[in-house]
């Protein structure tokens, strides 16, 4: 006893170290909370992929009733278009595809397309569309006459001259999945943090274990950075599964497994003081899950999930600017791919972010000191 | 009528609980909520990528394809110059997504009809806006020839047939599923909650000694669920039929989203219960079922066209009961068609009784033991 008298210091230490350790046999005893806490976020993870599956292509069926050169090249010009996936069928076959959904358009290549066209005549082609929203409709709408052009540039270069010559940044192109789950990872992230520290601060206000360690001789930070410390290390277990998924599963190499390791580091400490944060301010577990899925959405919309935020909406990309997930997702790009989507350099992002976390962690401990300021424990 | 009033008294004891619950409410309309936020977001951002220009040539043609780019609904032209350097710096620092370039001799290699070609360089960091930026350099062009009239090379014209009578703009389209997942949401965390409450509160002792039958018992429990989701549907659907977004065209389509509704609405609610009364928590009934909620969501086709999904979601969509409700409403709704009606009731309406069976069966059990 004496010793820790005249050392605060190791006093504080044992007082995080004792916190972590209770928090962690806590959340152990509740195996069924614990196992959805894993769960959940990469649940999230894999559901948001499906949204990159679809990939922006219409399932376009394509009936060729001429199956001249020129017939031929125009259905290359399609599937050369980015925006189509053919499947080339009959017309019965093709109506039963679009009956059943599994079509969005049905193109028929009129059986006089080659003559027609070698005469200079105009040729009609038939574009059936099952107009269900306005957004794919119109991609329709302008793929087709694109592939139209593309194909004219091919077949008779010497009447449409002007061309898109194409200078790519990168040596070569990443899928749209490769992009996304590397984004999802930093929702994925700070969901799991949320979760797990706000329903950890959230139980000692619902078992009434707070008054204890309100009127505990323990500094308010020792106890804070503690509990703290036991969520980082429970979520610690969904974010190792979440990297064997990513690198593993669906494939995405780290460029720079430093900084992966950096980065992970300070984006769980910055949502798990974040999630002690809320689970203080709001007392209640049962309203952790939704608070933490309602806010993790949207964030994770605004902050350059899909591509730099910088390129979105103006107001969007200034106000996105201002939280954590934005600068997450930037590293994390940086991390896997080499990426840059700011205007900042990756060291900025990163010394910003490390501002957030140290932030959030005083912001967190000062509402548990404003607690107990209060003697505000029920 | 000797059971009816237990029911009643048990229904009205539910919602007045639930009505003093803000964190219930809350948490059941937070996660529609979220997704009607990611879609304001996702349809304004749609396409619209900056980029530079960078025009060499002053000729009319030249402007022309400028004046097209500028008007193009893929495109946002951000910087106009003659500086090849000062666009490529802004590429450089993530400004624009690329560099259009309009070389010297444009007109005069359109004019002697040799190649004449318009560079684009492309920050290629993912292949979804990449492949956006790929189409709408073309696209401009074709729009370009087309704008020729007589004159344009282009000999093939589109003939358009539309299934529909009206496009639905995507917001509003995505305004279906996102009522299914609320109605999802809601019976299952409303009658989950309000079924586990009673562990919780350790009521379920009073309830099992008071002098009423479990049928009576289980029926107010499943009531009471399939009223709250109810009360929060009627909200959307009569906010969404006032603002015009949500309402259907006739009486018959009034009457088949309303029995589509009534029908997830109910097995929504039977689900719910079936959880509570299996897990007897508050935190587990939020655990199990929003997560649940939202699976079934993505699974049914939730922020895009099950169309544009694989063939193998498709066929796992074609399993979850959602997809259905879902294909339901747009069609009541946007369409004024009873396409695939009878299946889609059908398999709603054997939904709600196998979900039913489920939450007695779980109820009946955890009341036993």
């Amino acid at each position: 006893m004496n010793i820790l008298r005249f050392f605060p210091t190791y006093r504080s230490l044992l007082v995080i170290r004792v916190m972590a350790i209770k928090d962690i046999r806590s959340s152990l005893t509740e195996r069924a909370f614990m196992i959805t806490s894993v769960i959940i976020p990469i649940n999230f993870l894999l559901l948001f992929l499906l949204f990159a599956l679809t990939g922006g292509q219409a399932p376009t069926a394509i009936v060729l009733e001429d199956k001249g050169p020129y017939a031929q090249q125009f259905l290359s010009a399609m599937e050369h278009s980015h925006s189509f996936i053919i499947q080339q069928t009959t017309s019965v076959d093709a109506q039963n595809l679009m009956k059943k959904g599994q079509v969005v358009a049905i193109v028929t290549v009129p059986d006089n397309f080659d003559s027609l066209l070698r005469q200079g005549n105009q040729v009609q082609l038939r574009v059936v569309l099952n107009n269900l929203n306005v957004d794919f409709t119109n991609d329709i709408r302008r793929a087709v006459p694109l592939a139209i052009t593309s194909f004219y540039a091919n077949a008779f270069p010497n009447q449409v001259v002007i061309r898109a010559h194409e200078v790519d940044s990168y040596s070569h192109d990443t899928g749209y999945v490769q992009y996304l789950v590397v984004s999802l990872m930093v929702v994925s992230v700070m969901l799991g943090g949320l979760l797990q520290a706000g329903s950890n601060a959230a139980r000692e206000y619902e078992k009434g274990t707070i008054k204890e360690l309100m009127l505990a001789p323990a500094s308010i930070w020792a106890i804070q950075i503690g509990k703290i410390l036991g969520a980082l290390l429970l979520n610690s277990l969904s974010v190792v599964v979440m990297i064997i998924v990513i690198v593993f599963l669906i494939g995405v190499w780290p460029e720079h497994w430093d900084e992966l390791f950096a980065f992970v580091l300070l984006l769980m400490i910055t949502f798990v003081a974040l999630g002690a944060l809320i689970g203080t301010l709001i007392r209640r577990r049962q309203a952790v899950i939704p608070l933490s899925i309602g806010l993790s959405t949207p964030v994770f919309f605004i902050s350059g999930a899909f591509g730099p935020a910088v390129w979105g909406d103006q107001v969007t990309a200034a106000i996105t600017q201002l939280q954590p997930v934005y600068y997450g997702i930037a590293n994390f790009q940086h991390a896997f791919h080499n990426f840059t989507t700011t205007s900042t350099s990756p060291a900025i992002d990163g010394f910003i972010l490390a501002g957030f976390a140290a932030l959030i962690v005083v912001i967190s401990a000062l509402a548990l000191s404003y607690s107990r300021g209060r003697g505000d424990v029920h | 009528m000797n059971s009816l009033f237990p029911i009643l008294a048990i229904v009205r004891k539910d919602i007045s609980v639930w009505l003093r619950q803000p964190t219930s409410i809350a948490g059941t309309v937070l996660p529609a909520i979220a997704f009607m936020v990611i879609l304001y977001f996702g349809a304004q951002a749609v396409g619209r990528n900056p980029v530079a220009l960078v025009v060499q040539d002053s000729g009319p043609h030249a402007q022309e394809l400028v004046n097209i780019l500028s008007d193009s609904g893929a495109f946002k032209v951000g910087m106009i110059t003659i500086t090849p350097q000062k666009a490529e710096d802004a590429l450089k620092q993530v400004k624009v997504a690329a560099v259009i370039t309009i070389p010297s001799n444009f007109d005069a290699a359109y004019n002697a009809q040799k190649p004449d070609p318009v560079t684009i360089h492309i920050n290629n960091l993912n292949l979804d806006f990449t492949n956006d930026l790929r189409r709408s350099l073309p696209s401009a062009i074709t729009e370009f020839y087309a704008e020729k009239g007589n004159s344009s090379p282009i000999q093939i014209h589109v003939k358009e047939t539309d299934l529909r009578s009206q496009d639905i703009d995507l917001l509003r389209f995505e305004l279906v599923p996102n009522l299914v997942l609320l109605l999802t949401t809601a019976g299952i965390v409303n009658a989950g909650l309000a079924t586990a409450r009673e562990w919780e509160d350790s009521t379920i002792k009073e309830l099992l000694l008071a002098p009423i039958s479990k049928t009576t018992l289980i029926a107010g429990k499943l009531l009471s669920g399939w009223i709250t989701t109810l009360l929060i549907a009627s909200v959307v659907l009569v906010v969404g039929a006032a603002s015009g977004y949500l309402r259907p065209e006739g009486t018959i389509y009034w009457i088949s989203t309303l029995v589509i509704v009534l029908l997830i609405a109910l097995a929504s609610a039977a689900l719910g219960v079936a959880i509570g009364a299996a897990s007897r928590r508050f935190q587990r009934v939020t655990a199990i079922g929003i997560p649940l909620s939202i699976d079934l969501f993505f699974l049914s086709g939730g922020i895009t066209v099950a169309a544009f999904l694989p063939a193998w979601l498709q066929t796992i969509a074609h399993f979850v009961p959602t997809f259905y409700g879902t294909h339901a409403l747009q069609m009541a709704i946007f369409y004024g068609s009873t396409e695939g009606l009878a299946l889609d009731l059908s398999i709603l309406g054997a939904t709600a009784l196998v979900a039913g069976v489920l939450g007695v069966l779980s109820l009946r059990r955890s009341m036993i033991a």
